[in-house]
């Protein structure tokens, strides 16, 4: 008869390979509602606001940043001011309160991204965001996983595609190296 | 060829020459019992599997991101931003740059534009930002122990001081180096009448040093120092390197003058009773009693003033008994006298004679505006006993109508507590302006509650003609206020904001065009312009020759009753990490191992090998110390190049909230003498042994190369290290295309002194855990730069040698080589990269690891508090438990290089600075690309040597060895290599 212990032994290796094929660590297709019901679609795709216009923090530094809800007062102080979305944000800029957005994209504490080297290199928005401009409310466009930043990394030190070509040949090669994304 | 005697060795176990101490095992990791309840492995990795699966499958959790309402302009979330300050954890107010990320300072550094410090920052300094954070913080005033506002402190503090009837109201507070809280407390007792006295409460006496001043330059103020004009320096018990009133800005000076190569080299004679850092790195070090020391100092004074003429009354000086090492003052005295104008003597001492007699060779030597400038005197020690000697007797005398105790701790600095406490509670106001709890604010009836510095504005003038300006770098975390703020507040000034108070006084007072944008420029530089106006200074009053020498006459006439035989001297010392002990609450500060003891977190009695062996103590063992009524209990550590008869007690330990045994406060032990004075050396000690033990938290042996060459010291800086070779023709890894840069370091052992400014810098920059002292003791210490101690020669007298160790980021890494999961690898620019994602822990990589530089966590030892978490850096993982971690040469720093010079289009990458090597006072440490200028040069020096070459690992770090310049014709018992040949 077998003891228990060496069916389990048997077992636990396949048991473990379901699990993993189960589930994919990803927050992929991501789309949370939000506090304020608000639509890419219609600034960024029909009133072509450029993204960089309320995400200026990416060109600067590492978080591309959720824009102060007085940027949004910036226009609608006169456009649709009455419209009840609207009234959310001006409520929040009135009290004083930050309106509480859900984050979407969302990376390990051990994974450091950095906005900036990608939008001086020429990586588009869309790239890793998806068509946002299409999206009334945004979800996570990529899986956002190490394999997939790393498959772009490659290229990158190849210096083959869009905006890589801007990378300096001394610098390229260091692309995937262990510590450009984790220190 | 080198004999045994001259190898390096870290305790007197491994000295082969004097075996003094019984041979200890080296101290291991004992078994704990959760070894024996363990899990069969293969079952762990089994669940641990499973778990590992399990949890993949969970999304990641809902989180929020809140943005600005408004954004301020200056910030963009996850840039840093960087303000120019002054450090005020110490009077000597070295120039500072917070680096802010998101509102909260992250990392202090040394500002380089400073034109003291020059862009050092100390230790203890850098461990002011974690003090910021500190959760024991007082958090709002409070008035006979209860919280109050600040409007009824106000109330209270404005009745008790209409109430004062003609008493004085004293405020007592360290040196005072901020012209503008000077003037705030000029105002404070011009509208109330009343006295300012300082008081200084480091181990390091300097008022007598203060009335030598007032002797001889006609006021009480020290002159600067200027280490870097002299050829020839001499120093009597004074840690001008370590724990000093300025280590900083004279580190750098006497570095500076090392690397001098235009210039005969620097010869440094250091004469002490407890070993210091600066007796460490002096090239001669003669040991001395205090008696013996003012006897050196009057022997060398009368040899000086016989072959200086018209000094012939100081010639005849008497000497008293104990003037040892005669021979050696003789050569010592001609040296002197060939280096005049070229040479400086220095001392720390509570004896005027010894005072005045160094004051007099200094001047007959033509030293004064030269190495030594009483024109621009230092403004960081104006603390006289003999004011102190009055608030005593006026608080005994119940005399005092009010007492605002700024930033101090009497109660645990003085001797008498409970006299003092008693007297205390006959004041009608006591106000203490603190920002921690202390026994002093305990027993005051108003606690006004400050600001940590970093919240204030603030200026400070450690030397005449030098100003810098302090600006906050936080908003207020608690309900505190500046003490500035405070005292304006109280003297019914009519600005009451510490800012708007500082900026009208500088545009009235110090900038040149009092417009806003000399203030903007000012507050942006944090230094004040050139040829601003800054403090004035008492007036000298001309010096009388006739009676300087008639109080050097007097002051030799007292002097102290001999010592019976069986009576050791004590000395008080403070250590480079503690200090005072005002911030003895600072865990980093803690946890930094002393680098002459190597012992983190404890106190410990330093003897001698001959005296620990006549007492018959060893490491550990708890002795009693006693200074006339009073006693102290600590544990002993058995120091070669101690004094045998004297005893170093370390201040600092035991303050309130330190979590320090009461028994170990050291401070009070401190101030054993009743005559009113705190005395701090050449105290009268009876030593016993008890028959207790502790278990020091040592460090030393925790990377003992086990005698392999590794540190080296040469008589000259053309002389090449022998001993070290990097093995040829055996090299088994394939050849890599070298690209560039390839990243190294040079570390230059001749300018270390062993400070530990980098290890805390470190500790800051890379978010280190803190583990405490059990953990320190079973050797899971975190940090990533340790400073190595090493001894050369006779445990009596040894050569100290001082090795900065980290990762070597070697070529030919062997922990990369033994990884199961490749979570240790290689970077194209020759970095060893540790990914602490794929780390599962096996430990193999430490274990294979020749420098034993890497670290392993544990436990999780973050602190849990909201607020200390504050002090984390964000570009920095924080490392969980089970994880392995080593120093990453800051490759966060690299990394922000490569973004910027990406952002900015050019394959060049600006400078990058590891944390170490911002910080390091003495600019011993260079980093850069191996094949650049500055780096390849260093690296083929002649005295340039790579630790333990013969392993073959190929290390990117390149050490310079130490030069130890003796005199001509001098004994030299252990010159040349330490190496094995």
């Amino acid at each position: 008869m077998r003891s228990p212990s060496a069916l389990s032994r048997r077992l636990l290796p396949a048991a473990l390979v379901l699990v993993l094929a189960a589930c994919e660590p990803t927050n992929q297709g991501y789309a949370p509602p939000q506090p304020v019901n608000y639509s890419h679609a219609v600034h960024a795709g029909g009133l072509r606001i450029p993204c960089l216009y309320c995400h200026f923090g990416a060109e600067r530094g590492r978080h591309a940043g959720i824009p102060p809800a007085s940027v949004c007062l910036n226009c609608h102080r006169q456009v649709l001011p009455d419209h009840p979305e609207v009234a959310k944000v001006r409520a929040a800029v009135d009290a004083g309160k930050p309106i509480p957005w859900v984050r979407i994209h969302q990376l390990p504490d051990h994974a450091y991204f950095n906005h900036k080297p990608h939008v001086a290199a020429g990586v588009t928005c869309q790239t890793c965001h998806g068509p946002v401009e299409e999206m009334g409310r945004v979800s996570q466009h990529a899986p956002l996983t190490m394999g997939w930043c790393i498959e772009c990394h490659r290229k990158g030190s190849e210096r083959t595609g869009a905006g890589f070509a801007t990378i300096p040949a001394a610098q390229a090669n260091r692309l995937t190296d262990c510590a450009v994304c984790h220190h | 060829m080198a004999t045994p005697d001259e190898r390096p060795w870290m305790e007197l176990d491994e000295s082969q020459a004097h075996p003094l101490a019984p041979a200890a095992a080296p101290e291991r990791a004992e078994p704990t019992e959760s070894d024996a309840l363990a899990l069969r492995r293969r079952s762990f990795l089994t669940l641990a599997g499973i778990s590992a699966s399990l949890a993949a499958c969970e999304r990641l959790p809902v989180r929020h991101a809140l943005p600005y309402v408004v954004a301020p302009e200056e910030i963009t979330p996850g840039v840093a931003t960087h303000y120019a300050s002054t450090c005020q954890a110490c009077p000597a107010a070295c120039g500072l740059v917070a680096t802010v990320r998101d509102g909260r300072p992250v990392k202090l550094e040394g500002h380089p534009e400073h034109p003291l410090s020059g862009g050092g920052l100390c230790a203890f300094g850098q461990g002011d930002l974690r003090a910021l954070y500190d959760a024991g913080r007082l958090r709002e005033p409070a008035i006979d122990g209860q919280a109050a506002s600040w409007e009824d402190v106000d109330r209270r503090v404005a009745a008790g001081l209409a109430e004062l009837g003609g008493r004085p109201l004293v405020v007592l507070s360290r040196t005072v180096t901020s012209p503008t809280l000077r003037s705030a407390i000029d105002g404070l007792l011009a509208r109330w009448g009343g006295r300012l006295v300082e008081l200084d409460p480091d181990a390091e006496p300097a008022s007598a040093a203060l009335e030598a001043a007032e002797i001889l330059h006609g006021r009480p103020l020290l002159p600067a120092l200027e280490i870097g004009a002299a050829d020839l320096l001499v120093t009597f018990a004074t840690d001008l390197l370590g724990a000093g009133p300025e280590p900083v800005v004279h580190t750098a000076q006497w570095a500076a003058r090392r690397r001098a190569a235009a210039r005969p080299p620097l010869r440094h004679v250091h004469v002490e009773g407890s070993l210091s850092l600066t007796g460490a790195n002096a090239d001669e070090r003669w040991l001395a009693t205090a008696a013996e020391r003012r006897g050196i100092a009057l022997a060398l004074l009368r040899k000086v003033a016989a072959a200086s003429p018209g000094a012939e009354a100081l010639a005849a000086i008497d000497l008293p008994a104990a003037a040892p090492h005669a021979a050696r003052v003789d050569a010592l005295a001609k040296e002197l006298l060939a280096a005049r104008g070229r040479s400086l003597v220095v001392t720390a001492t509570e004896d005027l004679a010894e005072a005045l007699a160094v004051g007099w060779i200094n001047r007959l030597l033509g030293n004064e505006g030269h190495t030594l400038d009483p024109e621009r005197p230092s403004l960081v020690r104006r603390g006289l006993d003999r004011d102190l000697a009055w608030l005593r007797g006026a608080l005994a005398r119940g005399e005092v109508g009010a007492l605002l105790v700024l930033g101090l701790d009497p109660l645990d600095q003085w001797p008498d507590a409970d006299a003092i406490r008693k007297a205390l509670a006959r004041v009608p106001l006591t106000i203490a302006v603190t920002d921690r709890p202390t026994a002093t604010a305990s027993a005051c009836q108003v606690v006004a509650a400050a600001h940590h510095p970093l919240e204030c504005w603030s200026d400070a003038s450690p030397r005449a003609g030098v100003l810098s300006l302090a600006q906050p770098a936080v908003r207020p975390l608690f309900a505190t206020r500046a003490p500035l703020a405070s005292l304006l507040a109280w003297s019914g000034a009519p600005l009451r904001e510490d800012r708007e108070f500082l900026a009208e006084r500088w545009k009235r007072e110090v900038l040149p065009a009092a417009d806003a944008a000399a203030w903007r420029t000012a507050v942006r530089r944090g230094l004040a312009p050139e040829g601003a106006a800054v403090a004035a200074l008492p007036a000298a009053r001309p010096s009388d020759a006739v009676a300087a020498v008639a109080a050097l006459r007097a002051a030799v006439a007292t002097s102290a009753a001999a010592r019976p035989a069986d009576v050791l001297e004590a000395e008080l010392i403070a250590e480079v990490a503690l200090r005072d002990g005002s911030r003895s609450h600072v865990p980093w500060l803690r946890e930094l191992p002393d680098p002459l003891t190597r012992a983190a977190w404890s106190a410990c009695a330093r003897l001698a090998p001959e005296t620990a062996r006549s007492l018959g103590v060893a490491d550990g063992d708890i002795v009693r110390v006693s200074v006339g009524a009073r006693s102290v209990e600590m544990a002993a550590r058995v120091l070669p190049g101690q004094h045998p008869r004297v005893i170093g007690l370390p201040v600092g330990y035991g303050g309130r909230g330190s979590g320090d045994p009461v028994e170990w406060n050291a401070t009070r032990a401190a101030s054993l003498d009743g005559s009113g004075r705190a005395l701090r050396r050449g105290l009268s000690a009876r030593v016993e042994r008890t028959d207790r033990r502790e278990r020091l938290p040592l460090v030393q042996r925790h990377a003992s190369s086990e005698g392999r060459p590794i540190v080296f010291q040469v008589a000259g800086a053309d002389e090449a290290v022998h001993g070290a070779h990097v093995p040829e023709g055996r090299d088994l890894w394939p050849a890599r295309e070298p690209t560039k840069p390839q990243w190294h370091m040079v570390l230059d052992l001749d300018a270390c002194t062993g400070c530990s400014a980098c290890v805390v810098a470190c500790q800051a920059e890379n978010n280190i855990a803190v583990v405490g002292a059990d953990e320190i003791a079973r050797n899971r210490g975190m940090h990533w730069l340790r400073i190595d101690r090493y001894f050369v020669g006779s445990p009596d007298e040894p050569d100290v040698l001082f090795e900065p160790m980290m990762c070597s980021q070697c070529d030919h890494a062997p922990c990369e080589t033994v990884c199961p999961v490749a979570a240790t690898v290689h970077s194209e620019d020759g970095l060893n990269q540790q990914v602490y994602n794929r780390c599962v822990g096996t430990r193999y990589c430490a274990n294979n690891c020749p420098y034993k530089v890497r670290a392993f966590n544990w436990f999780d030892n973050q602190p849990s508090e909201p607020v200390a978490r504050m002090v984390l850096n964000p570009d920095v993982t924080v490392r969980a438990r089970g994880v392995m971690e080593k120093c990453t040469f800051c490759v966060q720093r690299i990394q922000a290089a490569r973004i910027a010079a990406r952002a900015a289009g050019t394959a060049d990458l600006p400078e990058v600075q590891t944390a170490c090597q911002q910080s390091c006072p003495a600019r011993a440490i260079h980093f850069g690309d191996g094949a650049s200028e500055s780096i390849a040069s260093r690296r083929h020096a002649p005295r340039a040597f790579q630790a333990l070459a013969d392993v073959g690992v190929r290390p990117s770090i390149t050490y310079l060895a130490r030069v130890r310049t003796r005199a001509a014709g001098a004994p030299s018992p252990h010159d040349s290599q330490g190496g094995h040949s």
